[in-house]
């Protein structure tokens, strides 16, 4: 037997350990340049008076301590965020499950409307903004239009720093798609022998969707409820091309006023309009929090609420 | 299947329809629109029909919205990033499904995390990153960076390995393959559908992105399609609706074609991707 073919433990051992290495080289590097170098790198950002051109300089909690105690556009940013979550989460996640109840064979009109439920998925948000912008023009609006013809004076919904906020909602609760797939898929998941017991014990149907439906669901409805969260707090797309106006440089979005600012849109403003790099960083680290405590505590309440037992 | 009286099923029918249609009507109004002339947009009921057929919004908005120039851009970073997202991902979704290390169940869950870090937090030391690269005044940052990471995508690509029976690694393996033969063998080939799913959606994620193209190209002729379409709105003079609805079309069609066509592919690759 040749020696090099003996081969052992050992090497072996460091053999396998650096395929492992190999096949996940570039996902490593992404890792710790891309993730890990660059949360440390806005850290370090969010205590300075960094704005692209100067020298850097520490300045401590500053900029926590302004955004919190004096910006007053900081905190009505994370109010609209807050009623347009209040708004589209739950209209998003009702939609997506009621019409994955609808729809649960895919066949005929049910493939058709699949089709229609996920498209507002795939379009970019910029051309659904632009047409929902037109859709809720105050005077050639085909909204307004049909208020009209129930005798609903329409307002100029997107300049009334009250309802912009629900028409972006409205706009934004289309998009329901991928909710929508994970529930049909999660709905054919559901033993069929379920429903028949229930159908002999006489169970009614509204009894059959508690009982069954919903608890055997729970898993994908929490899945859903965490993604769709975390996708919402960044909303950006639709009010920036549903709110944006200008000409050269009074270019802005978020607008009347700043009743549309969604936190995102501000931390945009912070960074590329103001050059406030440091305060940007310190919105950021801001929103990191916000997202993994609030992921954080749905993660503890499901392990009471779910039923991942299959 | 419980036997439904007809009553309920007629119902249900047309319940599914008007749904449907609602979902339909805002992409609907962009095409009617698109095809009006504009006196026809200002007119009050609206004209359901595009009576006379206007094609010219298509010509007039290219004036500013400088469609083949957009386009080429779009598809380049589009197809080099869904490329290099996959090509990454499912090597390292190989080492998590398919191989037993120390840590690897840690850094799953690590990965998984990583999935729901807002992108902001890395925007700006990303933006210094291409900077000091020198490729802010390129197309790299919409896709260079997804050779490296893809969270989401090596979460479905790992889902879906771990469905391969193991015997078939094994018996490859008794033929003489080491794992990246099988990789490339075994693995690679069965994991097709899922790898055209991770395909499709990133490229329809980078098409229709906004905010990365808007914070990292800085020169106008790299705009890509969402980005030239949100800049006819910050001009001087904002086109009207007919010709910003032609843009909207011509911005969305080829991705709903593509829907339309592959969606198997798309559906079973976002119902694979839920925690289960």
């Amino acid at each position: 037997m040749r020696d090099s073919l003996v081969v052992t433990a050992r090497q072996r051992k460091i053999r396998k350990r650096l395929t492992v290495l190999a096949f996940l080289s570039l996902w490593l590097i992404g890792f710790s340049v891309l993730f890990v170098y660059a949360i440390g790198q806005t850290l370090v950002y969010s205590f300075t008076n960094f704005n692209f051109m100067n020298k850097m300089k520490w300045i401590g909690i500053k900029n926590y301590a302004y955004l919190i105690v004096s910006d007053g556009v900081f905190w009505q940013s994370l109010g609209n965020t807050g009623l347009i979550l209040a708004i589209v989460v739950p209209t998003i996640l009702i939609l997506a499950f009621l019409l994955a109840v609808l729809v649960k064979n895919k066949s005929g009109i049910g493939a058709f409307a699949s089709i229609a439920y996920f498209l507002p998925f795939v379009i970019p948000l910029a051309a659904t903004g632009l047409v929902w912008r037109w859709m809720f023009n105050g005077q050639y609006g085909i909204i307004n239009y049909v208020l009209g013809l129930v005798h609903i004076p329409g307002p100029d919904w997107l300049l009334n720093s009250m309802l912009v906020k629900p028409a972006i909602s409205i706009a934004e609760s289309t998009l329901i798609g991928q909710y929508f797939i994970i529930f049909v898929a999660a709905l054919q998941d559901v033993p069929q022998e379920f429903y028949e017991a229930a159908e002999i014990d006489g169970a009614s149907g509204f009894r059959r969707m508690w009982n069954i439906t919903l608890p055997m669901i729970s898993p994908a409805l929490y899945f859903n409820l965490v993604t769709c969260f975390i996708g919402e707090f960044q909303i950006f797309d639709m009010p920036w091309v549903m709110t944006l106006s200008g000409g050269g440089q009074n270019t802005a979005a978020g607008g009347p006023g700043y009743s549309s600012t969604t936190f995102s849109l501000y931390m945009y403003n912070k960074m590329f309009q103001q050059y406030d790099a440091g305060a940007a960083s310190a919105m950021a680290m801001i929103s990191l929090v916000l997202v993994l405590g609030i992921s954080f505590l749905m993660i503890r309440a499901s392990t009471r609420m779910v039923n991942y037992e299959r | 299947m419980r036997p439904q009286r007809r009553s309920t099923r007629t119902v249900r029918w047309l319940v599914t329809l008007v749904t449907a249609l609602i979902f339909l009507f805002p992409f609907f109004w962009m095409i009617l629109t698109a095809l009006k002339g504009e006196k026809h947009i200002y007119v009050l009921p609206p004209e359901f029909l595009p009576i006379p057929l206007s094609l010219r919004n298509f010509s007039d908005v290219m004036q500013v919205f400088p469609y083949s120039q957009l386009l080429w851009n779009t598809l380049r970073a589009a197809v080099l990033s869904a490329i290099g997202q996959t090509v990454c991902s499912a090597l390292a979704a190989y080492a998590f499904a398919r191989m037993t290390w120390k840590g690897r169940d840690a850094f799953f869950v690590v990965t998984l995390a990583a999935m729901i870090i807002p992108p902001t937090v890395f925007a700006i030391p990303w933006y210094m990153l291409y900077w000091r690269l020198g490729l802010l005044g390129t197309l790299a940052p919409l896709w260079v960076p997804y050779w490296f990471q893809h969270p989401y995508i090596i979460f479905l690509l790992t889902q879906f390995m771990r469905t391969i029976p193991e015997s078939f690694s094994d018996a490859a393996r008794i033929d003489g393959n080491s794992d990246f033969g099988i990789f490339a063998r075994v693995i690679i080939p069965l994991s097709r559908p899922s790898l055209v799913a991770a395909l499709l959606l990133h490229f329809i994620f980078i098409w229709k992105n906004l905010m990365l193209p808007m914070m990292y190209l800085s020169k106008e002729s790299l705009f890509t399609l969402s980005v030239g379409l949100q800049n006819l709105l910050g001009g001087t003079i904002k086109p009207p609706f007919n010709q910003d609805m032609a843009a909207a079309l011509m911005t969305s069609l080829p991705l709903v074609i593509i829907f339309i066509v592959l969606r198997k592919f798309i559906f079973s690759g976002i119902a694979s991707s839920s925690l289960k």
